[in-house]
């Protein structure tokens, strides 16, 4: 799976978690750039994304996530 | 030396010419000493702790930084020593009684001899400034700051080191290191802060403070159903006017002398839901606690998905609740703001299917009841906040449903009307700060004439209806 699909399917997930579909991931998108991403919902983001990815984040990776680029990149490492 | 002392208001213009005819070099060394001046003139002795957390999470970040085989020791020990000198100042007193009571139920006496010395000012502020640098090095955030004079001005720095907010060094390390010529845009714009703060606390926190403090003082044993009410709706306004009106004082003397602090509230009280209050309300404490605890907290618990949310929101304010001070009170606040946002995040989703099913989110009906609910429950979990002991607080929520009968204010006709009055031009002033927030400029008015007319506005009534003998900030306790 390339980038641009990572991508366009974690944005399915921030739509449906989020309930806006009107966000549109990048990747330097951060929690600043959308309203509803906040502490509470960031960890139902990363749960979501590891159910749809079937794929488990160490907690040193989520907690070093600076924008959507870097989470991308962890889930691309992750693929089998 | 108190930001209401005539002593600071002739400090603080010295500080600011001598620091600007200074050669930028030397300024990080002449802040420096005026700092430990301004804090040794409050409380000289415990200068000695305010040193001690400096240089042991400035030599533990170096340490840190150079042998990587025992950071987390290092980091273990300097967590120890810090929150251990939080713990005897604040919370040993507390833990020894409540443990002295659990053992007299086991039928077994033993004496602890309590503490009496005085709480460090600032010291839970300083403490977790220093707490948050150390974290910071730890996880790599941020690189290890070697200029010792710079991180003891980090710690020590007098705008911030009473009552916060609790800075960040990413932030403030760059800015001492480098610090900006001088700026007229940004001194004004720091003289103008500290007058709108100085209004916010002289005129509307401490005139309502005059009359909610003969209803809190035992008032509340007698008073009509309507002035309990009464006083319990106003009272987040007293503790908002006084906590956000010393922090703009803090932030406009910092940004005096060219430094741009972090903001702490932002118009809390429009807030739709807890959750977002609680972002727009001393959000200098709660992203520190978000983002050393509560997002830690998360990442561990999110195979509980949102009952892990529940229990780390509960987690979270326990510790907001008990960062205040050591009492049942404040470990109650923090329980029912646990509450209120743990349940939040459970019935989030429920909430906005609702609202997407009968399209409530765009309605100003449904917005505005949102945003008095909100306002309640704040109110609500304040009652127990202000008062003294949980006895207290159930009488004071038992007085809420006596006969309604008359609002006996205690205090005269005239003072009653200059706080209503003062009251109701804050909150116009906030309800267009937040919805109109270019319309009706005052003190940043483009006509000059308008800005000086509002500038002398706010003094005269400074001045003239605000209490200039202020016993000092309610946070000035925590």
């Amino acid at each position: 799976m390339d980038t641009n699909e990572v991508l366009k399917q974690v944005n399915e997930i921030f739509i449906d978690v989020l309930d806006n579909e009107d966000i549109i991931l990048r990747n330097d998108t951060t929690a600043n750039d959308i309203e509803e991403w906040d502490s509470l919902t960031h960890i139902q983001l990363v749960v979501a994304v590891e159910k749809h990815f079937k794929i488990r984040f160490t907690s040193k990776e989520i907690l070093t996530w600076n924008n959507i680029g870097d989470m991308i990149e962890s889930i691309i490492q992750k693929q089998p | 030396m108190i930001f209401t002392s005539f002593h600071f208001l002739l400090f603080l213009p010295i500080v600011c010419l001598l620091y600007y005819a200074l050669p930028p070099k030397i300024r990080s060394y002449f802040i420096l000493i005026v700092s430990y001046y301004f804090y040794l003139n409050i409380q000289p002795i415990y200068a000695l702790l305010l040193f001690f957390t400096t240089i042991t999470t400035y030599f533990s970040a170096c340490c840190i930084n150079k042998w990587s085989n025992n950071r987390k020791m290092i980091l273990i020990i300097t967590l120890v020593l810090n929150f251990g000198i939080l713990f005897i100042f604040k919370y040993y007193n507390f833990t020894v009684a409540t443990l002295s009571e659990i053992l007299s139920y086991l039928h077994i006496k033993i004496y602890f001899p309590p503490l009496t010395w005085l709480l460090p000012v600032g010291i839970s502020f300083y403490t977790f400034q220093a707490i948050g640098y150390i974290l910071d090095v730890y996880k790599g955030n941020i690189k290890v700051e070697r200029n010792f004079t710079i991180y003891a001005l980090f710690i020590s720095f007098f705008p911030l080191i009473l009552s916060g907010p609790i800075e960040r060094a990413g932030n403030m390390l760059k800015q001492f290191k480098n610090p900006i010529p001088f700026s007229y845009t940004l001194i004004t714009e720091g003289f103008k802060m500290m007058l709108w703060g100085y209004f916010l606390k002289l005129v509307v926190a401490d005139n309502l403070g005059k009359y909610l403090d003969s209803f809190y003082n035992g008032g509340f044993e007698y008073a009509s159903g309507a002035t309990t009410t009464f006083s319990v709706l106003l009272y987040p306004l007293q503790m908002y006017s006084d906590f956000a009106g010393y922090s703009l004082i803090a932030i406009g003397c910092a940004r005096t002398l060219g430094i741009i602090a972090m903001n702490n509230f932002n118009r809390p009280f429009f807030s739709e839901s807890m959750p977002i209050f609680w972002r727009k309300w001393h959000i200098s404490l709660t992203s520190w606690m978000t983002d050393y605890v509560f997002t830690p907290l998360t990442v561990a618990l999110r195979k509980w998905e949102l009952k892990g949310i529940a229990l780390a929101s509960m987690i979270i304010f326990l510790l907001v609740g008990i960062w205040h001070g050591a009492s049942w009170n404040y470990i109650l606040f923090g329980a029912i703001h646990g509450t209120y946002v743990g349940s939040s995040a459970l019935f989030q989703k429920k909430r906005k299917k609702i609202e997407k099913s009968y399209s409530l989110s765009t309605k100003r009906w449904y917005k505005a009841e949102r945003i008095i609910s909100t306002y309640l429950l704040a109110a609500f979990a304040f009652i127990i906040f202000r008062t003294t002991s949980i006895e207290q607080a159930c009488k004071v929520i038992q007085a809420l449903f006596r006969p309604w009968g008359q609002l006996n204010h205690g205090a005269s006709n005239a003072e009653f009307f200059v706080m209503l009055f003062f009251l109701l031009f804050f909150i116009i002033s906030e309800f267009k700060a937040n919805y109109y927030p270019d319309k009706i400029q005052l003190l940043n008015n483009s006509h000059f004439s308008i800005r000086v007319v509002s500038y002398i506005g706010i003094a005269l009534a400074i001045l003239l209806f605000g209490c200039l003998d202020t016993n000092g900030f309610i946070y000035f306790q925590f």
